[in-house]
């Protein structure tokens, strides 16, 4: 899924870095700094940024439907909840990260091979090889490789939200069921609807008892990105790796073994994240439990009672 | 989740058919093996295989496109079809034969070498030896009776031994060359060159018949015009067989 | 505490029950969970202005009869009216439910219910649990039943604490503002399950004064309580249920000075009244 035309301009940043060999010092580093191939480690960072930003609204809106399939009156649809959560939370993520995007993939490619290229009749499976027609590949092998790395991540994407979003399934249904029976009642007793309850007094309770999970859910999902690079998307740490190992003079900048600082830089990158990611989780928990907080001992342990089914029990 | 399924799989079958085109190639690298194969400054893939593959391409026909995969899932994704080709100074070898078609050898059979840390005794050929995963070097080390020391790139089993993770790496000579000069003496070769594999060819997927006839028709014509030779010399600093 | 008063406008007990309908009629209800009987055959009725006491030792069934009236508990058998108007019902398995929703809804709109554990909603603050649902279920103004709901709070002496959360407030406080909450839906008549029992002794008589006050105003009111004394002050009409059936009923003379029963004997006398 790798490649080298990507959707952003690199641009020569210096005037003087025509010329690697002529320069030291700090020209040269701010040369090196700026070579088009750092320039793509930049902007890997923004990928990470990216599929965290875009996976995060899948991964809730996922674990919502697993948190009302598993609360359905409908039998084969709470099972199916179940088995969605209990499957995907049993199951090592690698095995799903790598299953996933490779099973959607061929399932697509299967389906337009069929569809587009019904002349042909030889069998996709040859052996080995996984053999559509022309036509049926995704993206095409004529398509720009930023239309490949695009799908690439679109299917990391999504096998990201299938892993999460059974974790966040588990939240939000153990935090739907940790809202009191009486407050439900009350409002059901106050003439409301069961749309109208869940919306107005189910839903808004439950974020207090969500949030501490989720918060998790969020840090390791924040985490576990480098497992892009398992995906074949260069992400920062396949730009890390590659910049940092050693180069000899086929390379225009050539120098030891620095992988050591690229690592150090994707070390600070993590725990800034994280760091903004627990101040902004700090600012939520205090606007959702603003009155439910005080409220004594009783939903402070129901609260932290959503959690630990979820802390510690990744990676 | 619903809508963006959704989205995908209306992408995925209204995707135009009008560009399909048969003479697109994808060549799949691993970027990461100078002089063969490396991703240049400019954050291009480089090297031997990339002008090569260029001028094969061009007279097979072809328009190509370079693709970088880790060297561990090279196979696995040619066979998938996540591109259709592999020059990544793959040696042509039987067991890999099992599972795709090479065209004839591009790259003679090249000298395998040890290197140690300067001043190192002879024998670390025989202790930790550090060989990339899934390479013929990798083999010889484990049946030479020395402990392998697996690592997912070249760089990391070069990085092993000056790190003392490792006593000694085991490589392509062409690849450890330039890091032995360059080192400032830390580095050395040691023992004796070992000759592995029947040289380097380009890797095809089997039901592919009709590509590989015509990627050993374009090699075939670049040997005797003296093209290969001149890049071997040029990338290699050494006289090509061709 | 002030005297509370509750302005014409808005209490509309008075008008279309006046013709002597009940305004709540329970015919014959029987209530079991599995095999255990709990309400075993009652009969109950509140015309306009009644007060109705419910009294009993626990598990006499006094709280489930209450919640079977606005249907929060399912009765097997029996049939519930609301100002005639009879609950209609449906087989759900075996067991019967309510057949319309809407009636349903439209039965609770009227019959405001204060919890034992008042129940106020977490995440509101004191006003916005008062105009939650008449606003979500009856559709009014915000505005408008957020200047009632202020009135309502000043009524029950906590005008000061509507923009506090319920967390915030004494035990006594919070249960004056669900009682609040319940006017606030202008309701036909209000059920009361133990409306003091969780609170400490000394906050108990704020909230008894509220529902004396209540009572002074004509409000239809059916209370379940421990309360005895409670019970002979606002209660034109006691029940005492024994055992999920009426041990004994009448005045609130009759039944604390002249009870008739063995059973009532007893337990008044196990109350302390």
């Amino acid at each position: 899924m790798g490649g080298t035309n990507r959707p952003f301009h690199p641009v020569l940043m210096f005037e003087f870095c025509a010329d690697p060999k002529a320069i030291d010092g700090l020209k040269w580093m701010a040369c090196y700094l700026t070579t088009p191939k750092h320039q793509q480690f930049y902007f890997s960072f923004l990928i990470v940024l990216a599929l965290i930003a875009g996976t995060a609204p899948l991964v809730m809106l996922l674990g919502f439907c697993g948190a009302f399939m598993r609360r359905s009156a409908i039998l084969p649809i709470k099972w199916l909840g179940h088995i969605y959560t209990s499957m995907v939370r049993g199951v090592p993520d690698i095995v799903f990260f790598l299953f996933v995007p490779i099973a959607m993939d061929q399932a697509f490619e299967y389906t337009r091979h069929r569809i587009l290229c019904p002349e042909v009749t030889e069998p996709v499976y040859r052996g080995n090889d996984f053999v559509v027609c022309t036509a049926a590949k995704l993206p095409l092998s004529s398509s720009p490789q930023w239309v490949h790395e695009t799908y690439g991540f679109i299917l990391a994407m999504i096998a990201f939200a299938v892993v999460f979003g059974a974790f966040a399934a588990n939240t939000i249904d153990g935090a739907l069921r940790a809202v009191p029976k009486a407050q439900l009642e009350t409002a059901r007793a106050y003439g409301m609807s069961e749309r109208q309850t869940f919306w107005r007094i189910h839903l808004p309770q439950m974020w207090t008892f969500a949030l501490p999970g989720l918060s998790n859910l969020w840090m390791v999902l924040v985490k576990s990105t480098p497992l892009l690079f398992l995906l074949g998307i260069e992400d920062i740490v396949y730009w890390a790796r590659e910049l940092g190992g050693t180069k000899t003079s086929f390379f225009e900048y050539p120098h030891p073994d620095w992988r050591a600082w690229y690592f150090l830089s994707l070390l600070i990158f993590y725990l800034l994240l994280t760091w903004v990611s627990e101040k902004a989780f700090a600012a939520l928990t205090r606007r959702v439990s603003r009155g439910m907080a005080t409220q004594g001992g009783k939903d402070a342990t129901a609260g932290n009672a959503a959690e630990p089914e979820i802390a510690g029990a990744r990676l | 989740m619903k809508s963006l399924i959704i989205g995908v799989v209306a992408a995925a079958f209204t995707a135009t058919v009008a560009f399909a085109d048969s003479h697109a190639v994808r060549m799949g690298t691993e970027g990461a093996y100078e002089p063969y194969n490396f991703i240049n400054d400019k954050g291009e893939v480089d090297g031997f295989e990339r002008e090569l593959g260029d001028k094969l391409c061009e007279i097979a026909g072809y328009s190509c496109t370079w693709v970088k995969n880790d060297w561990d899932s090279i196979i696995p994704n040619l066979t998938s079809g996540n591109y259709d080709t592999i020059m990544a100074g793959m040696s042509i070898t039987d067991e890999r034969k099992e599972k795709i078609n090479f065209t004839e050898a591009y790259f003679p059979p090249d000298p395998s070498a040890y290197v140690s840390l300067a001043g190192a005794d002879a024998e670390v050929i025989n202790g930790n030896v550090a060989a990339q995963t899934n390479t013929i070097q990798a083999g010889h080390v484990s049946s030479s009776g020395a402990t392998l020391v697996e690592y997912a790139t070249p760089d990391e089993t070069i990085a092993a031994v000056r790190n003392g993770e490792a006593d000694a790496v085991m490589a392509d000579k062409a690849y450890l060359r330039k890091l032995v000069e360059e080192s400032g003496g830390e580095l050395e070769f040691v023992g004796e060159d070992v000759m592995l594999g029947t040289g380097i060819g380009m890797g095809i997927r089997k039901s592919d018949e009709e590509m590989l006839a015509k990627f050993n028709a374009a090699i075939q014509q670049l040997k005797s015009d003296g093209t290969i030779n001149t890049l071997i010399e040029k990338w290699f600093e050494m006289k090509g067989p061709y | 505490m002030d005297s509370l008063t509750i302005s014409d406008t808005q209490n509309n007990n008075n008008n279309a029950n006046m013709s002597g309908v009940p305004v709540i009629e329970l015919r014959d209800i029987h209530k079991s969970y599995g095999t255990l009987k709990v309400i075993k055959g009652v009969d109950l009725a509140a015309r306009s202005g009644d007060v109705i006491a419910l009294i009993g030792s626990s598990g006499s069934g006094k709280s489930t009869l209450l919640r079977c009236t606005n249907l929060l508990e399912i009765p097997q058998q029996g049939d519930i009216l609301i100002d005639g108007e009879a609950v209609r019902w449906k087989a759900h398995h075996d067991e019967r439910q309510p057949a319309d929703a809407v009636q349903v809804r439209r039965i609770r709109t009227n019959l405001s219910m204060v919890f034992q554990q008042f129940n106020l909603w977490g995440h509101l603050t004191i006003l916005q649990n008062v105009i939650e649902a008449p606003v979500t279920v009856l559709g009014r103004d915000p505005a408008e039943a957020a200047r009632f709901g202020q009135s309502l709070l000043e009524k029950v002496g906590i005008g000061d604490k509507s923009d506090n959360y319920p967390s915030q407030l004494s035990g006594g406080q919070q249960q004056r503002a669900a009682i609040a909450r319940a006017l606030a839906m202008e309701p036909e008549a209000m059920l009361f399950d133990e409306p003091t029992s969780a609170l400490d002794p000394e906050l108990q008589g704020e909230v008894v004064q509220v529902i004396k006050d209540l009572a002074i105003d004509g409000r239809t009111m059916i209370i379940v309580t421990h309360d005895m004394k409670m019970a002979a002050d606002v209660a034109n009409h006691v029940i005492f249920l024994h055992q999920g059936v009426i041990e004994e009923e009448g005045s609130p003379d009759q039944l604390f000075k002249k009870p008739k029963s063995t059973r009532l004997r007893q337990f008044l006398s196990s109350t302390g009244a």
